[in-house]
């Protein structure tokens, strides 16, 4: 009980209990009238909440205290004019009308956008929600550690539905970004690579797809002798060369052989006999000349516009090759594809994908975490098949015809592993600077097996060494 | 008398003196905002640069001192020397090709009808945005479907068609397209200077039966040298600088390959970053400071070397 006999400083006594008990009363009559306030307006929630309880679809979260508000900034890798931005656009607008107090602001920056991203996270202007290729998403933004984990949404249930994200997303491609027991990244379309032709000029010509190595060799043969060139490539795109030479190890080597030499400073692991064998079967196929004429100089996307118009017959691309050579392509034309033929004992799928991320210094990321569970929906989602002409990441979902050779790839038993083993991830500059010029080198012909090996040992070698 | 005098002549020199002295005073205060304005913006961040070289910092994470250890893997470093070597073939390949043509559009130029004219579609090229020229070069350099190939085959010239692209001619293609732009821009200074020189000397000298070589090279370039050598210094300190349509023509949704790397593109990928930023601030600043020290070095150099009495006309 306060002591209302205490003296001031002054030695003044306070206001007596005449002023105690004004405020007492004051006070009393706040609390009374404070909580039929409260009482009032509890009520009235509670009435309009069942109100729109009963008119809401069981799980919308739209309506409950939790819902998402404000502003919701994100930066997508597609450019404006894909078609990816399209059901992006589309699933936005559905959302705004499910969540009206969050306003949606969307950047379509193509795929340098992250320069400015992790600018922009480095000095606190972090985008909220982020969609890119979860490869440079992994490199850039999840290794330094600047995503938050997003197992809370990937566990929830996605919205208007009874399933979870964990529940319907393919499990690989969820796992790829995990690391300490959560999950960074959530994929919403799946990718693989494959070399793709007309179904309709293999079919006159007699040809089949091959099942190994030596089989699609005799097949490069089989068509060049018939006149026509067999392989497409653009050589400017230097990570569309590359392909080839992790590709090939992985076959023979295994998964994860490739991310450990790259990663081992000693050079050692460079030395294998598997890595030499691997140069060397990519050297005797460049030999035998499968390409146009010019593909060192061919600037993307001529030699795949090209192979789309029937100039050459196949061409080695990710799964978006049917919708971005739509355009090029005749009415007649059957888009089918094998997977990359193995040399070697292992048969490797690689499997990548694009995702979401929340950056941790994200203002809002209730809404980001809110934007991905509604556009996991199935009925939001059906855009990427749909409009896109791509597979997405859910299990439950179809997917184009003309990638269901690709798809079948995917699930059909054979090993998936990163594409280039993640070493372009997680060792980018070595990546850049070093893999890549002479993978190209080796692609185009302009040095030999042995060379390669030596110079990829030496110069790795050399990199660390300035990485201290 | 005389030391009235003396007395007169040593007030008005104090005077004068303190007129000298307020002037000075006041000129100092007038170009304090412009120091101001130069050290915060140009000097302050070149220093912070080389303080940044002196650590390791990738950004975002810690801010390490390492002295010279940047400068030393530089030295070591194949990619940074391919790099420079392809700054110097822009300047000194590039430079004498840009000057070489500007002299020759200077002697065409000068006294012809429809001066202006024609001078304006010299210039031309260097109005337009680099980077949308580097787009443009890199379709028509395709070598399937670009227009350089396509018309030699055209003129039953296939047998010249190449990969413009590959990596054995991007750079050499990429300096084509360097010159191109640059020309116009060093033609009109160039001119500038020589529409200074009077007509009758070239007058004169036609009469005493000098050729247009003789011309050139008797009156043109000592009476012009002055601005020769301003352009000079102009063109050293671009060719270390052009960025826009190396990167333009040769980043297709990917970075550029190491095959058409200046330093100003290394610099760019090392410390921002491409696709994938890397954001490796301490390395990128050396790479920046070793640039400035040679834009620097060449300056000092030109002038030098390009010093001489002016000539009165």
């Amino acid at each position: 009980m306060p002591d209302r006999t205490t003296t001031d400083d002054h030695g003044q006594q306070p206001q007596p209990i005449l002023k105690e008990l004004l405020l007492r009363e004051f006070n009393r009559r706040q609390f009374v009238k404070g909580a039929a306030v409260a009482g009032a307006g509890l009520g009235l929630t509670g009435g309009v909440g069942a109100l729109l309880e009963a008119c809401a679809p069981s799980s919308s979260p739209s309506t409950s205290s939790s819902a998402p508000s404000g502003t919701l900034n994100w930066t997508s890798g597609w450019n404006p004019q894909e078609p990816q931005a399209q059901v992006i656009k589309g699933v936005i607008a559905d959302f705004q009308k499910v969540y009206p107090k969050v306003t949606v602001n969307v950047t379509f920056g193509g795929r340098q956008v992250l320069t400015q991203v992790k600018a922009d996270i480095l000095a606190n202007r972090a985008p909220d929600l982020i969609d890119k290729d979860s490869d440079d998403i992994g490199a850039a933004i999840i290794n330094p550690g600047l995503a938050m984990p997003l197992d809370d949404v990937i566990n929830a249930k996605i919205y208007g539905e009874s399933n979870t994200i964990a529940d319907v997303v393919n499990p690989q491609s969820l796992a790829q970004y995990q690391s300490g027991g959560q999950r960074y990244l959530v994929p919403y379309e799946l990718f693989t690579i494959g070399f793709w032709y007309n179904g309709a000029t293999f079919a006159s010509q007699g040809w089949s797809p091959p099942t190994s190595w030596s089989d699609f060799t005799a097949l490069v043969s089989k068509i060049k002798s018939s006149g026509a060139v067999p392989l497409a490539a653009d050589g400017t795109i230097d990570f569309f060369n590359a392909w080839w030479f992790p590709g090939i190890l992985q076959d023979l080597a295994g998964p994860g052989f490739f991310h450990s030499a790259a990663g081992d400073k000693t050079g050692a692991k460079w030395d294998d006999p598997n890595v030499l064998t691997a140069a060397q079967t990519l050297q005797s196929f460049v030999a035998m000349q499968p390409f146009e004429s010019s593909y060192p100089g061919s600037k993307w996307p001529a030699a795949e516009d090209a192979w789309a118009q029937g100039k050459m017959t196949m061409l080695l691309l990710g799964t978006w090759a049917p919708s971005e050579t739509a355009t090029f392509a005749s009415p007649s034309f059957q888009y089918r594809s094998f997977g990359f033929p193995s040399p070697g004992s292992q048969d490797t799928v690689p499997l990548f994908t694009w995702g979401f991320t929340i950056p941790s210094k994200a203002s809002n990321p209730a809404a980001a975490k809110a934007m991905i569970s509604f556009m996991m929906a199935k009925n939001e989602l059906q855009g990427i098949v749909s409009v896109a002409k791509n597979i997405t990441s859910r299990k439950d979902l179809d997917v184009p015809p003309q990638l269901s050779d690709a798809y079948k790839s995917l699930t059909g038993g054979a090993t998936l592993v990163r594409q280039f083993d993640n070493a372009n991830e997680d060792y980018p500059l070595w990546w850049n600077n070093v893999f890549l010029p002479l993978s190209d080198k080796l692609f185009f012909g302009s040095v030999g097996a042995s060379d390669f090996v030596s110079a990829l040992k030496q110069q790795s070698v050399h990199y660390w060494q300035t990485q201290g | 008398m005389r030391p009235a005098l003396a007395v007169t002549n040593r007030s008005a020199g104090l005077s004068q003196s303190q007129f000298v002295r307020s002037r000075k005073r006041l000129g100092r205060g007038l170009l304090l905002p412009a120091t101001v304005v130069y050290i915060v913006f140009f000097l302050g961040p070149t220093l912070a640069t080389f303080w940044v070289s002196l650590h390791r910092w990738y950004a975002g994470e810690s801010f390490t001192l390492i002295g010279l250890k940047n400068y030393a893997n530089i030295l070591q470093d194949p990619v940074y020397w391919q790099s420079f070597m392809h700054t110097m073939e822009v300047l000194v390949v590039g430079g004498v090709a840009i000057f070489l043509i500007s002299f020759l559009f200077m002697a065409a130029l000068r006294g012809v009808r429809l001066r202006r004219t024609l001078r304006a579609l010299v210039f031309l090229p260097n109005i337009l945005p680099a980077v949308a020229i580097g787009i443009i070069w890199g379709l028509m350099l395709d070598p399937n479907v670009g227009l350089v190939n396509t018309g030699l085959r055209a003129m039953h010239l296939g047998g010249l068609a190449r990969p413009w692209l590959g990596p054995d001619l991007i750079f050499p293609s990429t300096l084509v397209g360097v010159v191109w732009i640059y020309t116009g821009f060093f033609t009109v200074i160039l001119l500038a200077g020589v529409d200074n020189i009077p007509r009758d000397l070239y007058d004169a000298s036609e009469v005493d039966g000098a050729s247009k070589l003789q011309q050139f090279w008797r009156i043109t370039l000592p009476l012009s040298w002055n601005v020769v050598a301003v352009a000079s210094i102009l063109w050293v300190i671009t060719a270390i600088k052009v960025f826009d349509f190396i990167w333009a023509l040769s980043a297709v949704g990917v970075d550029p390959p190491t095959t058409v790397w200046t330093q100003s593109v290394e610099m760019y990928l090392t410390a921002l970053g491409g696709r994938i930023p890397t954001f490796d601030l301490g390395y990128g600043s050396a790479i920046a400071v070793t640039m400035v020290l040679l834009v620097g070095a060449l300056v000092v150099l030109l002038r030098r070397l390009m010093r001489r009495e002016a000539v009165e006309f």
